[in-house]
């Protein structure tokens, strides 16, 4: 199902930094090496700055959304009346 | 993913018990729904009600059994519920009626941010519905429904390890569907 042509490749020992440096973590004798290799290595800079994209979308903050019960409660006594 | 598809034709639950245990579950459900519909936050309350309105039905049916893992079949039935969404807009080739984009982009965004990441959404849906099913799982829960990793690890059944490496792979697959799409447009 994955298609392995459309995957970024960063090395293999730099996964887990990659990700702790994109969603901002900074301490650690890790990543101080993480972000060094980084400089270095095209695959892993692309890989850093496409789950930068990411997070920055998914970890965004977004107001807390509530469903209305009563309407949840309708649904359910329709789904009762339709059997 | 838990075992929720059933053969036996009996409903698991009464009313009153599946109400009780599937609206604790409806904040992490919106919260998932939020991530992919944002800023339309009707469009998330609808997917979330269909999502749980189809369980009560499976269940009456004998199809459906809530279990501590269903959280996950939720989540998943609301990701394609989107995405079935957004390809009839496509076809119509409008934004969605209901949507809030212009709006939001009056108060304080420009109509390019807003709509920016409105595609960009799109695109990590799109590429949710590529991902194998264990992974999509722990990216849906970690990521859109905001679990804990030990959360996801009691829901799926699977050590906290595995997660993490589900979800590494997960997020590089998504990234690089994001980073294709941006190439190619």
């Amino acid at each position: 199902m994955n298609d392995p042509t459309s995957q970024l490749t960063p090395c293999p020992h730099m996964k887990r930094a990659l990700e702790s440096m994109a969603e901002g973590k900074r301490g650690g004798l890790y990543l101080w090496y993480a972000r060094l290799h980084t400089l270095k290595c095209n695959r892993c800079r692309a890989a850093l700055e496409a789950l930068k994209k990411y997070f920055a979308q998914v970890k965004s903050p977004i107001p807390e959304g509530e469903i209305n019960l009563d309407k949840f409660r309708e649904g359910l006594s329709s789904a009762d009346r339709e059997r | 993913m838990g075992a929720n598809i059933i053969g036996d034709s009996r409903p698991s639950m009464t009313r009153e018990q599946y109400e009780s245990y599937v609206i604790p579950l409806s904040p992490s459900m919106m919260r998932a729904a939020m991530r992919l519909t944002y800023p339309d936050v009707a469009l998330a309350e609808d997917l979330v009600q269909t999502a749980m309105i189809r369980g009560y039905q499976m269940m009456l049916d004998g199809r459906f059994e809530p279990t501590a893992g269903s959280l996950s079949w939720f989540i998943r039935g609301i990701t394609c519920d989107f995405l079935a969404h957004r390809r009839k807009d496509k076809r119509n080739d409008v934004l969605p009626p209901e949507s809030n984009v212009f709006a939001l982009a009056e108060d304080e965004n420009t109509p390019a941010t807003i709509l920016d990441s409105f595609t960009l959404s799109e695109e990590i849906s799109s590429a949710l519905d590529q991902l194998p099913p264990d992974q999509r799982a722990c990216l849906e829960l970690i990521d859109l429904a905001e679990c804990s990793y030990q959360d996801a690890a009691r829901i799926l059944k699977v050590p906290v390890g595995t997660i993490r490496s589900r979800l590494s792979r997960a997020r590089l697959f998504v990234c690089g569907q994001i980073t294709k799409s941006k190439e190619s447009k």
